[in-house]
């Protein structure tokens, strides 16, 4: 398998369609022939990824690039920044409105399961300029 | 047990077959938080839930549940039923509530 490159734009405005990069990105995995298990990690990840970013951020751009070592995902946003890293990363941590927990959000689990089902994430934010996420999901099951 | 014998044995509404109907279910989770059943709802699983937006497509296919109930009677949106079609998701519902529903799922699988 060379290596793959896939863009996605996640729309901000409409909540109910998030999860549709996730899903495409999934399919993408699928037809490369990866594993269930490191689909379903990739996908989680990027799932909840792409809810933060509806959420707090109003969209943003992920960049996966598949390789045959690992699944690269970039988050890009041009959302509020994050002041608190280690904050953010508590579990049950969350600033999403009334509205959004309605929903089932905002339960403070994003960020760290994204963690969770990662080997390798990176968060560089900046106040009033965004948040860049990195995360790598390892490809090999060892 | 597959999920169309689960619809007859708990008389469950079936507002979409989807492509799992006649599959093998495997193992169950409650609960309505979505990201926690984003990292718990297995491949296979029943997903019972009380939750009835959009979204809740999206955790059942990006899990890969066998079937999705909606608890208590739930309304559930038309717009939520139409994409579940569109989409071929396994989407039911009961009258009975989470706790009547884990039970009887308890028994059967």
């Amino acid at each position: 398998m060379n290596s793959f490159k896939v863009q996605y734009t996640i729309d901000g405005e409409d909540f109910s369609v998030a999860g549709e990069a996730s899903r495409k990105l999934k399919k993408v995995l699928q037809s490369l022939g990866v594993d269930p298990q490191i689909i379903r990690k990739a996908t989680v990840a990027m799932y909840e990824g792409e809810i933060n970013m509806v959420i707090h951020a109003d969209g943003g751009v992920i960049d996966a690039e598949i390789t045959p070592e690992k699944i690269h995902l970039f988050l890009r946003d041009k959302g509020p920044g994050i002041p608190d890293i280690a904050l953010a990363m508590t579990e049950g941590f969350s600033t999403a409105s009334d509205n959004v927990r309605e929903l089932g959000f905002g339960a403070g689990m994003g960020l760290p399961n994204m963690e969770k089902y990662t080997d390798y994430m990176n968060i560089i934010t900046e106040i009033g300029v965004g948040t860049t996420i990195e995360m790598i999901v390892n490809t090999s099951l060892s | 047990m597959k999920v169309n014998e689960l619809v007859q044995k708990l008389e469950l509404e079936v507002l979409c077959e989807g492509e799992s109907f006649f599959s093998d279910i495997d193992g169950c989770f409650a609960g309505d938080l979505l990201s926690l059943a984003m990292s718990n709802v297995r491949a296979g699983n029943v997903w019972i839930t009380v939750q009835t937006n959009m979204n809740i497509l999206g955790i059942a296919s990006l899990t890969e549940a066998s079937c999705t109930i909606v608890a208590n009677g739930m309304n559930i949106p038309d717009a939520v039923i139409e994409k579940a079609k569109d989409e071929n998701i396994c989407l039911l519902r009961s009258e009975k509530g989470m706790y009547e529903l884990c039970l009887s799922v308890g028994e059967l699988i």
